[in-house]
């Protein structure tokens, strides 16, 4: 059955009465669909002014017939599932794709589809983008979703073929990217394997990381800065700062997950393994704290500099965070930002950034000097062939290190980096509203890299007498720094690609 | 246009409590405080001229630029 969300209308309701009225429609119309829905996640806040958002499966026709009558102050729609891998820049692959296969994907005219399945189920509302090139080489791409058999369709631009398709499993598979299929073919997603003894994958072992010492990264605090946390059960442990959204703080109920960005990066340092299978963090001892300040997954959802100084000071000043992770950038550098950053440092707080994905120079906040830079790293052998991941493979040999690590075709780089870090194929949490009780995607981007950095620098300095032993200031902040330098061991590649190399414990 | 005016946390300490940036620009003539939450930490609208003379008056103690948007990685 179709998935949809049921909420209330906020937006204009400016008295009390006129939001309990809004809210008390949620309810009504839950209770004419009665019988016909499978509810999968309710969120009914106790502050009776609150949103209420309600998200289940139901029949299509049983929707349309209250449709047709629904209140103006519900809102009741398909579920859309967006993707966080933002890319500013076509699949890595995409200039690989040989004019046969173009020939072939259109050959059909211009309708064309494909079904989507997994394991060999057909994968119902996932996201599929497709990729079409145009006269003289121009690319365009569309987003559709699959219907309930699977099957993603979508109208080739005149003059236009498809190059590649991209189907986007919400949660359990690999992202594939397959070269111009046959319209009417089907592509299958393969499975992510379940976490080796104790929550390890890759990255943990490229890492050195003890899966299996859950006091890793004890005595640290480790802030995040994203698009929310949660829910998810092995972040329940998260400390929920604070939304930081146009400039206002809004309390820390208002920190959950907008998206499936923060609830990964906050897992890849630490998520507490409650089940076998399941990917530990690289530091799930440590004591985790995260702010919003995404909108939502928009291109114009991103912060601004005051959200970012709101949230770092929250961070460095209130909850006194050892380390903040920020897995985002783009745009110039402010000097409002950096004097909030260099603030923080001279807190004992080291903030460690995310170089980019666009394969160009490490982006801003990363470059600045008081920030640890981070690019990201795949191994060879980990993503299957077929998969978005296994395209983020360089074709220069010059990105290519000893013990078959490379630097990721997308990774910003420069001299000025401090490390790199797994960021291609990593497997964590992703929010688990309405899709199970516990959801894992793999994702790639320095917005991997940098919060493994992060999560193993956070069980160094738990293990490191002297560091723990110092003031809150500047001293603490450098001995940190000094102590990633120190832990990272080089893998053949250019400083300018790795930097010192890649932190083991 | 949109600046961000805020006040050098170099001066922001114990026992020394400099102007708030809210307090800055609250004075100057054709700037509308946009938001806060912080008062050293203010999201203004105003032109590019009075954006410079704010600039000038305050650069030893406040920075006032652009408001600049990141996205995610």
């Amino acid at each position: 059955m179709p998935r949809y969300i049921l909420v209330n209308r906020r937006a204009h309701k400016f008295s009390t009465e006129a939001k309990h009225a809004s809210r008390a429609q949620v309810a009504t119309t839950l209770a004419r669909l009665e019988g016909s829905v499978k509810v999968l996640a309710d969120k009914d806040p106790k502050d009776d002014l609150a949103r209420r958002v309600v998200v289940f499966d139901a029949d299509p026709a049983a929707v349309a017939k209250i449709q047709a009558s629904l209140s103006p102050d519900a809102i009741l729609e398909p579920l859309i599932l967006r993707s966080l891998h933002r890319r500013p820049v076509l699949p890595m692959g995409f200039n690989n794709v040989s004019p046969a296969l173009d020939a072939a994907a259109n050959a059909s005219a211009s309708q064309y589809h494909v079904t989507i399945t997994a394991g060999g189920q057909a994968l119902s509302g996932i996201e599929v983008i497709f990729y079409f090139r145009g006269p003289g080489s121009s690319v365009t791409d569309r987003t559709v979703h699959t219907n309930d058999q699977g099957i993603a369709s979508v109208r080739v631009p005149h003059g236009a073929t498809v190059a590649m398709v991209e189907p986007i499993p919400e949660s359990g598979f690999w992202i594939m990217l397959v070269d111009a299929p046959p319209s009417g073919s089907t592509i299958d997603c393969l499975p992510i394997a379940k976490a080796g003894a104790g929550g390890a994958g890759w990255w943990h072992k490229a890492m050195s990381v003890d899966v299996n010492n859950p006091n890793r990264g004890n005595g640290i605090k480790v802030g995040v800065i994203d698009t929310g946390c949660g829910p998810h059960p092995n972040l329940a442990h998260v400390n929920l700062v604070g939304a930081f959204v146009d400039g206002n703080v809004l309390p820390g109920s208002q920190a959950t997950d907008v998206a499936q960005h923060g609830t990964h990066t906050s897992g890849i340092i630490g998520a507490r393994p409650t089940k076998s299978g399941d990917y530990a963090g690289m530091a799930a001892g440590c004591e985790l704290f995260h702010a919003r300040v995404f909108k939502g997954e928009g291109p114009q959802d991103g912060p601004s500099t005051a959200d970012l100084i709101n949230a770092i000071d929250s961070l460095s000043r209130d909850h006194g965070c050892d380390l903040i992770n920020m897995s985002l950038g783009g745009g110039p550098p402010s000097e409002a930002e950096e004097d909030c950053i260099r603030d923080a440092v001279e807190r004992g707080t080291l903030c460690v950034c995310s170089a980019g994905n666009d394969d160009a120079a490490i982006e801003f906040p990363a470059a600045y000097p008081e920030c640890a830079a981070v690019s990201a790293i795949g191994q060879l052998g980990w993503a299957p062939a077929g998969t978005f991941s296994a395209s983020n493979r360089p074709q220069e040999s010059s990105k290519m290190g000893e013990n078959n690590l490379f630097l990721a075709a997308f990774s910003c780089f420069g001299p000025t980096l401090a490390c790199a870090a797994p960021g291609v194929g990593i497997v964590s949490t992703v929010p688990s509203n309405g899709h199970g009780p516990d959801v894992y995607m793999e994702m790639d981007g320095t917005s991997m890299a940098s919060p493994a950095a992060c999560g193993v620098l956070a069980d160094i300095l738990s293990q490191d007498a002297h560091y723990n032993a110092l003031p809150r200031d500047a001293t603490r902040t450098t001995a940190a720094r000094s102590l990633l330098a120190q832990h990272c061991l080089p893998f053949g590649l250019p400083v300018k690609f790795e930097g010192r190399g890649l932190p083991e414990l | 246009m949109r600046y961000l005016v805020t006040t050098r946390r170099k001066l922001i300490r114990p026992g020394n409590e400099p102007t708030t940036a809210l307090a800055a620009v609250g004075s100057f003539p054709g700037v509308r405080v946009v938001s806060y939450a912080d008062p050293n930490t203010v999201t203004i609208d105003t032109d590019e001229q009075t954006a410079e003379r704010l600039r000038n008056a305050l650069s030893a103690t406040h920075f006032v630029e652009p408001e600049i948007r990141r996205g995610l990685h």
